[in-house]
């Protein structure tokens, strides 16, 4: 049940984050996104959470074009809980009481790798420059193609 | 562990899907867009995506259902485990639903998520309680275990259920009275006739052939003559039950309900017979429901096994038209005790019973129908034909007592008493073949 909880709240952080217009894309993007956010709460391991990032992504770009570092912070975290939470509870059937263990761990990985990413892109704007220069756009690359081959060789693994 | 696993192996989920999705798409999205703050988004998830598929697949999980007892009394309590070995599993779910009536106490699913511990075991028990009679099945258990963060899952995947036989032994019967008429030379029962045993029925003189050790030496020195104790023979009886479960009448609760026609017909069918068993008579069965089930006559703790056994089979049929008919008793002793458990519904009953008491076996008929037993369909017309219906039964029930056979409503312990003890003065009467 917790776990589904978090996703909930993580979602209405989520869609907060970008605090658009009502009367705009983003604004739109913000009223679809909170019907998804029920169907991911729902259906965590369906395709809504994909479809709920995907919105606030939308809403966020479209509404902010220059944020601040909490505002980023906040939106990103959100994200990534949603993410995570969507994970754990698509193998958790709702209603299930979690162990403390598997939260406690949960929450100490999910902090750790907030702090760990963010210092990694943090680093990487140091080092690159400016934003958007040569380096950053060189890295962007290289994630993007890792990430893109990595379920490839996932499920390369898991199959026997 | 003795666990099943499942063929199938681990299996990417839509996390996985995601990822690769919100991370590339994202990454893509900054260079395009010139927008860094995205990243901030991509590089967690990455990170963690990274991290987890890092780590060599796990080995295959396997998972056991268990029951802390498989054969428990009605009203007992048993417990269903579930064991789950899954090494370098991030998260374990196991879900135990149960219906019927083998439930938990608040009647909700038992379920639970959790990590494994460092031996990879993560377990569930579920207390359960036993409600009524029959057979019953826990399960089947549904596990399912994510690693990666929950970016692989394997299952979900059903433990096979198991079978609970619940034991309608609560209702106990204390009777105190004798068979009408014993069958062998052995047992507990006073015969009639003199004869070896324990039970002293008088002190009469000596007579060639008593035993020395029969001698009663302070009644000889007072009357100088020599006396013996006189005793009755101890016999053993056949005792045939014969349980008419073609009607349920009322609806069962359970062991903390009411009780339907069929739950007072196997409830006092497995007292009496656990009662004459103890006695070390043989007892027989046979059961009236869906199908005929018959078990002939035998003694000890393995026919009461048995006994219970066939009781749990016990089931009312569907009746659309016309009525189900008893069969004939084929090979009964003709001195076996009959003890016909009925809600005396239907004609044919009366009829089966009569003939019974007319071949010259004695029966006793127990009324299983229940005091608060209403008709399932309500209609203008149900009460006036509920009264109709319940005249036409007293008329029956009238008709069999004038035939001798005694008929009595199961109030548990000492139902029979009176009614054997009759049954056991007319038996040792001469009698005559209606």
């Amino acid at each position: 049940m917790i776990p589904r909880v978090v996703l909930a709240a993580a979602a209405v952080v989520l869609l907060l984050a970008p605090w658009p217009a009502p009367l705009s894309l983003a604004g739109a993007a913000t009223l679809v996104g909170a019907a998804v956010a029920v169907w991911a709460v729902r259906a965590p391991g369906s395709l809504a959470p994909l479809v709920l990032l995907a919105t606030a992504v939308v809403s966020w770009l479209s509404a902010v074009p220059d944020p601040g570092l909490a505002r980023i912070a906040a939106f990103a975290a959100a994200g990534y809980a949603v993410h995570s939470a969507a994970a754990i509870s698509a193998a958790v059937p709702a209603g299930a009481p979690v162990g403390a263990t598997l939260l406690w761990r949960w929450v100490g990985q999910t902090l750790a790798v907030l702090v760990i990413g963010w210092s990694l892109v943090a680093m990487t704007a140091l080092v690159a420059g400016l934003p958007g220069s040569a380096g950053l756009v060189i890295v962007g690359m290289l994630a993007a193609v890792t990430f893109v081959a990595l379920p490839a060789v996932v499920v390369r693994r898991g199959r026997p | 562990m003795n666990g099943s696993t499942p063929a199938a192996g681990w299996s990417p989920t839509a996390a996985l899907f995601r990822t690769a999705v919100v991370a590339g798409g994202l990454a893509l999205l900054a260079v395009l867009l010139r927008r860094p703050d995205l990243l901030y988004l991509a590089a967690p998830i990455a990170l963690a995506a990274a991290v987890d598929l890092v780590r060599p697949v796990p080995s295959a999980p396997s998972a056991e259902l268990s029951l802390s007892e498989d054969v428990p009394l009605e009203g007992g309590r048993l417990q269903a485990n579930v064991r789950v070995i899954a090494p370098d599993a991030d998260v374990v779910a196991i879900a135990v639903p149960v219906s019927g009536w083998v439930q938990p106490p608040g009647g909700r699913t038992g379920v639970v998520a959790g990590r494994p511990d460092r031996s990879g075991l993560v377990a569930l028990a579920v207390p359960l309680t036993a409600r009524r009679w029959g057979r019953h099945r826990v399960g089947p258990a549904v596990v399912t275990v994510a690693a990666a963060g929950g970016l692989l899952r394997w299952g979900p995947w059903p433990l096979p259920a198991r079978t609970v036989r619940v034991l309608p032994l609560t209702d106990r019967f204390e009777g105190a009275a004798d068979v009408p008429q014993a069958r062998g030379t052995i047992g507990v029962h006073r015969s009639p006739r003199p004869g070896e045993g324990s039970e002293l029925s008088g002190i009469r003189q000596f007579a060639p052939g008593d035993r020395l050790r029969r001698i009663n030496w302070r009644v000889s020195l007072r009357a100088r003559e020599l006396h013996v104790n006189a005793t009755v023979a101890e016999r053993d009886a056949d005792v045939i039950v014969i349980l008419d479960g073609r009607y349920d009448a009322g609806a069962s609760g359970g062991i903390d309900g009411a009780a339907s026609g069929v739950d007072i017909g196997v409830r006092a069918a497995a007292a009496l017979a656990r009662f004459y068993l103890r006695l070390g008579d043989r007892v027989g069965l046979i059961t009236h429901g869906e199908r005929v089930q018959s078990l002939p006559p035998a003694g000890g703790r393995r026919q009461l096994t048995r006994l219970l056994d066939t009781l749990l089979d016990v089931r009312a049929p569907l009746v659309l038209t016309g009525e189900p008919e008893i069969v004939d008793p084929v090979g009964l002793d003709p001195r076996a005790l009959v003890i016909l458990l009925s809600p005396l519904v239907g004609r044919t009953v009366f009829d089966r019973a009569a003939a019974l008491s007319r071949l010259g076996h004695p029966i006793v008929v127990i009324d299983t129908l229940p005091e608060d037993a209403t008709p399932p369909v309500e209609s203008p017309w149900t009460d006036v034909a509920l009264r109709v219906w319940r005249l036409q039964r007293e008329t029956r029930v009238h008709r069999l007592g004038e035939l001798g056979v005694p008929i009595v409503a199961w109030r548990g312990a000492g139902s029979l008493d009176a009614v054997l003890r009759d049954l056991a003065r007319a038996g040792a009467a001469p009698r005559v073949r209606r």
